[in-house]
């Protein structure tokens, strides 16, 4: 791709100089310089080719510079092509890469850059480029596959140890993903795997090496793989569209990042990693933490553990002021007082309690002694002596009294038994009539002539015998006088009883 | 909390390692569950990781290590190559 720059159309008005007249020397005489050569070139160019041509091939490499530059290929030629301005502004195709075309135009020798260009004034497209669809073929079939879903894709590592660049160790690429990974983090290890980026050979040696360092993954340290070359043509550009690269790609146990050619430059390999990056540029940012950032964070982080750790320590040391301004620790010997004044009230109380307990023992010890002394069997004795003798005197008195009142008793009663008593009255002149069988004759019915009757009077009786006729009743007989006579029934029992 | 922040053991500690551990403890600490001598000690440790990163960070030298492809594809490619 280098090689297409020395092209400089600026330096092109010579061209349409007449080249010097060619000098025959003779042989070994005088070398030609190289500027003869050159010219001698030039004019064997346009007196062996038609002034103008025909070329179908495929563009690549193209770039608009004002003029457009570009090369025309096909399967194992290249030839350089230049459409300047003029003739790029009237042209009704845009040239594209991969397209494939029939340019026309005239080949010079261009002498300041030792190259020969077509300069082509027309150019017609026919049709899209043989590689293009080849490429595009490829494209469907991995995305029928799958290896083109964003799932299967695997996150980037943020801050890798170590990161493995698969590029050629002289390209333009690895420089930019070095300065920019210095830049921004110095701390991601490199691990820059040389390897061919274009040709034939690129391609198996690119997947080979992706390959290698996912099976050696864990010795060389890397957390990600970055494929990467810096932009060219097409076909510069090939090997990372073939099918033995996606393939290492997608089976890599790694992380695969891939930056290949330009932004507009879309390979398979980039189709298929994990991460696309449009340049090296951007692939190293993306795989370097920007390290200004991650120390911010860590200053934030640590102020944060500080600043919790103060928070949580002066928390406990108000907790443990807290408790030493407490009276037990701010003023020890109080709690011994305190203490000390418990255990006098606790003495004194106890003091109290005893003594009334002795007191109250005291007292229930006498009323004991007193009740054993009791139970003593001499004061027992005493004790039943003295009922005795108790006993003995209310059975006296009660027996004098009883005596006494019968005295008394019986004088009454004597004394009513003389009033009532028929001597009393057969004194006073009355008599007492018996029948022979002792009956009182109490009516004239019981006296029948003849009978014997015997009388009482006071002073003896007499016997009789009934005369006459009949008795006749009087009314002296009546009833009442004779009870009244012999009256009241109370005192008869008693009388008996004597 | 594993005891004590062994040094060597904090050093070898990948970045992210570390900064994740360091996460870890300021959310240990802000939860209140550990106790405050465990947070003192998770303080230290915490320390010692903000040292690793640091240290990591700090690193101005980059490491470069060239290999060629079909070297590392003879000497590391266990797996085989394609």
């Amino acid at each position: 791709m280098a090689k297409r720059g020395l092209f400089d159309p600026s330096k092109m008005k010579g061209a349409g100089d007449v080249p010097p007249p060619v000098e025959r020397g003779g042989d070994g005489d005088r070398p030609w310089s190289v500027s003869e050569l050159a010219g001698r070139i030039d004019q064997a160019l346009r007196s062996g080719l038609p002034a103008a041509v025909h070329v179908r091939g495929e563009v690549s490499g193209f770039r608009d510079r004002t003029h457009w530059y570009f090369d025309l290929k096909d399967g194992s030629s290249v030839v350089n092509a230049v459409m300047f301005a003029s003739a790029a502004r009237r042209s009704e195709l845009r040239i594209e890469n991969g397209i494939e075309v029939v340019a026309r135009g005239r080949l010079e020798f261009y002498k300041p850059g030792g190259k020969v260009s077509l300069i082509v004034d027309r150019v017609e497209a026919v049709g899209a480029g043989a590689l293009e669809a080849r490429l595009k073929a490829l494209v469907d079939e991995l995305r029928g596959l799958g290896w083109l879903d964003q799932a299967r894709k695997r996150p980037t590592p943020v801050f890798p140890r170590r990161v493995a660049v698969v590029t050629s160790k002289t390209g333009a690429a690895l420089q930019d993903v070095i300065d920019t990974m210095r830049r921004r983090c110095a701390a991601v290890g490199l691990l820059v795997v040389d390897a061919r980026v274009q040709g034939e050979r690129a391609a198996p040696e690119v997947a080979a090496a992706i390959r290698a360092l996912g099976a050696a993954r864990e010795r060389l340290g890397i957390e990600a793989i970055l494929v990467t070359r810096g932009g060219g043509s097409m076909e510069d550009l090939w090997a990372f569209n073939e099918r033995v690269v996606a393939e290492a790609i997608v089976e890599s146990p790694v992380a695969v990042v891939a930056a290949i050619g330009h932004e507009t430059d879309v390979t398979v390999a980039e189709l298929v990693a994990d991460a696309r990056c449009a340049t090296p540029t951007q692939a190293a940012v993306l795989l370097t933490p920007d390290r200004a950032a991650l120390v911010r964070q860590l200053d934030s982080m640590a102020d944060r553990v500080s600043l919790l750790v103060r928070r949580r320590a002066a928390g406990a040391r108000e907790k443990v002021e807290a408790l030493a301004s407490r009276p037990v620790i701010a003023r020890p010997t109080g709690v011994v007082e305190v203490q000390a004044d418990r255990i006098d009230g606790l003495r004194r109380r106890l003091g109290a309690a005893a003594r009334s307990e002795v007191g109250a023992e005291r007292d229930r010890l006498a009323s004991l002694t007193l009740r054993l002394e009791r139970r003593r069997p001499a004061a027992e004795q005493a004790r039943w002596a003295e009922r005795l003798d108790q006993l003995e005197a209310r059975l006296g008195r009660a027996a004098r009294r009883s005596v006494a009142t019968r005295r008394e008793l019986l004088a009454n009663r004597g004394r009513e038994l003389a009033v009532v008593s028929p001597v009393a009255v057969l004194e006073r002149g009355y008599s007492f009539t018996t029948d022979a069988q002792g009956r009182a004759v109490r009516s004239t019915q019981q006296a029948t002539p003849g009978d014997s009757i015997t009388t009482r009077v006071a002073d003896g009786t007499f016997d009789s015998v009934v005369g006459g006729e009949a008795p006749t009743a009087d009314k002296l007989t009546a009833k009442g006088p004779q009870l009244d006579l012999f009256g009241g029934t109370r005192g008869t029992g008693s009388r008996r009883k004597r | 909390m594993p005891e004590t922040p062994k040094d060597h053991e904090v050093e070898s500690m990948s970045y992210e390692d570390a900064v994740g551990e360091l996460e870890a403890i300021i959310d240990r600490i802000e939860s209140g569950e550990v106790g405050l001598e465990d947070s003192i000690t998770a303080y230290e440790r915490g320390m010692a990781l903000v040292k690793r990163c640091r240290g990591v960070l700090d690193q101005a030298e980059q490491r470069i290590e060239t290999l060629e492809a079909s070297r590392l594809a003879d000497g590391g490619a266990e797996g085989g190559s394609a």
